[in-house]
């Protein structure tokens, strides 16, 4: 059983079984780490949308960084009043979403679950 | 009015400048058309700003220039649209420019643009051609207020009088009254009266302007399932009477069925309840019959 990270308004979390497919996806591209940038854009049904990728090229200097469960996250200050809270977990299985933000600032997403708005 | 005139809308429409490698793809995913189409310097296209409940923002008019897009809004809702693209600029390169206080705008109705333009150009409808009056360089536009074709020209306004000059002699100047009238005759929306957040782009017949198939934007799974289900309520449509009409609600058996957003004398735009529609074209305003036409 996976022990679910509960949400701190003030910080981004990783989830244990996201941060093990984050290093899966960052090993399968051949990437040595696993540092992971996530953030938000206009967009999507209802507003925003969110933005995941795996980086291997570090921060930019306005990035807050966070470390959670061995990974490391960048996020621009803008993208991060959105997503403070946030616990970044993951859905596997044959009905799964993949990756999933339980983000606590969020009031309506649209019906596929990929945007959402505050 | 067949005979070609032109109208001022330096004060009536605003106009913004974006800038930034990101501006195509956010106006992409703030608004209804496929603004992905726009990749060379004379192309342009109306959209629609849309909430995340699918309701109108303003239509907008967005020309793709080589190094900025010219967004052209009506003059009310510009704070809004700009505060709209700023709230969602968010990891983007885009910046935004307001140059509505340098830049006008007239609007020219004719049939036949090459007796103002001598040089024959082949511009499609809400693309645009840079040309040279009286030595001053102007963007000009095709466009269309529904039935209605007429052209746009943009240029630095401190030459907006010589290009008033040169038009005075081929064309007459509207008043706004006379546009306004015009407006309604064809059943253009207009932001404030038909295009506002009571309303969506289908009730509005905004359908030119919607891409059903591009993807996500903002507002776009309501407006998906209101045209995918049929479930569009109400449709814009015009009204007129032998009676002065105005601003209010129109009945049909003592029922209110919709309402007139804009109106000139006898003549007025409505909206009005789609299953109205199916069983009459007589309706009251007040004590007065008056008539349907559907856009």
């Amino acid at each position: 059983m996976t022990l679910k990270s509960k949400p701190d308004p003030l910080t981004i979390k990783i989830s244990d079984e996201a941060s093990l497919h984050v290093k899966e996806f960052a090993e399968s591209e051949g990437k040595d780490s696993a540092d992971l940038r996530v953030g938000v854009k206009g967009g999507g049904c209802s507003g925003l949308t969110y933005v995941l990728e795996i980086v291997t090229d570090g921060p930019k200097e306005s990035d807050k960084v966070i470390e959670d469960n061995g990974v490391r996250i960048f996020v621009d200050k803008k993208s991060y009043v959105f997503l403070a809270g946030t616990v970044l977990d993951y859905s596997g299985g044959l009905n799964g979403k993949g990756f999933v933000f339980n983000n606590p600032n969020a009031k309506t997403s649209c019906g596929c679950g990929t945007s959402f708005s505050v | 009015m067949n005979s070609p005139s032109f109208i001022d809308l330096t004060s009536t429409n605003a106009r913004l400048m974006l800038c930034g490698e990101d501006k195509v793809d956010l106006l992409d995913r703030l608004s209804t058309n496929d603004i992905s189409v726009l990749k060379e310097h004379g192309q342009g296209l109306s959209t629609v700003l849309t909430t995340n409940k699918g309701r109108i923002i303003d239509l907008i008019k967005i020309y793709f220039f080589e190094d900025h897009l010219l967004l052209v809004s009506d003059m009310q809702s510009i704070s809004k649209i700009s505060e709209w693209i700023e709230f969602y600029t968010i990891m983007e390169d885009v910046t935004q420019i307001d140059v509505s206080d340098e830049t006008f705008q007239i609007r020219i109705f004719t049939d036949d643009i090459n007796r103002i333009f001598p040089q024959k150009y082949d511009c499609e409808i809400d693309n645009f051609f840079v040309t040279v009056i009286d030595g001053v360089s102007v963007s000009v536009t095709r466009n269309k207020m529904n039935t209605k074709q007429c052209f746009d020209i943009f240029g630095n306004k401190k030459h907006k009088n010589t290009i008033i000059e040169f038009l005075n002699n081929f064309a007459m100047q509207l008043e706004s009254s006379q546009f306004e009238n015009l407006r309604i005759l064809v059943g253009y929306p207009k932001f404030g009266n038909e295009l506002t957040e009571e309303f969506n782009p289908l009730e509005a017949l905004l359908y030119d302007h919607i891409s059903f198939n591009k993807g996500c934007y903002i507002g776009q799974e309501v407006v998906a399932r209101l045209n995918t289900y049929n479930k569009v309520q109400r449709q814009m449509v015009q009204i007129s009477s032998n009676h002065d009409l105005d601003i209010g609600e129109i009945e049909f058996e003592g029922q209110t069925v919709g309402t007139i957003t804009s109106v000139m004398k006898n003549n007025g735009i409505a909206y009005i309840n789609k299953k109205i529609l199916e069983k009459t074209s007589q309706v009251q305003f007040g004590s007065f019959d008056a008539e349907i036409h559907l856009i």
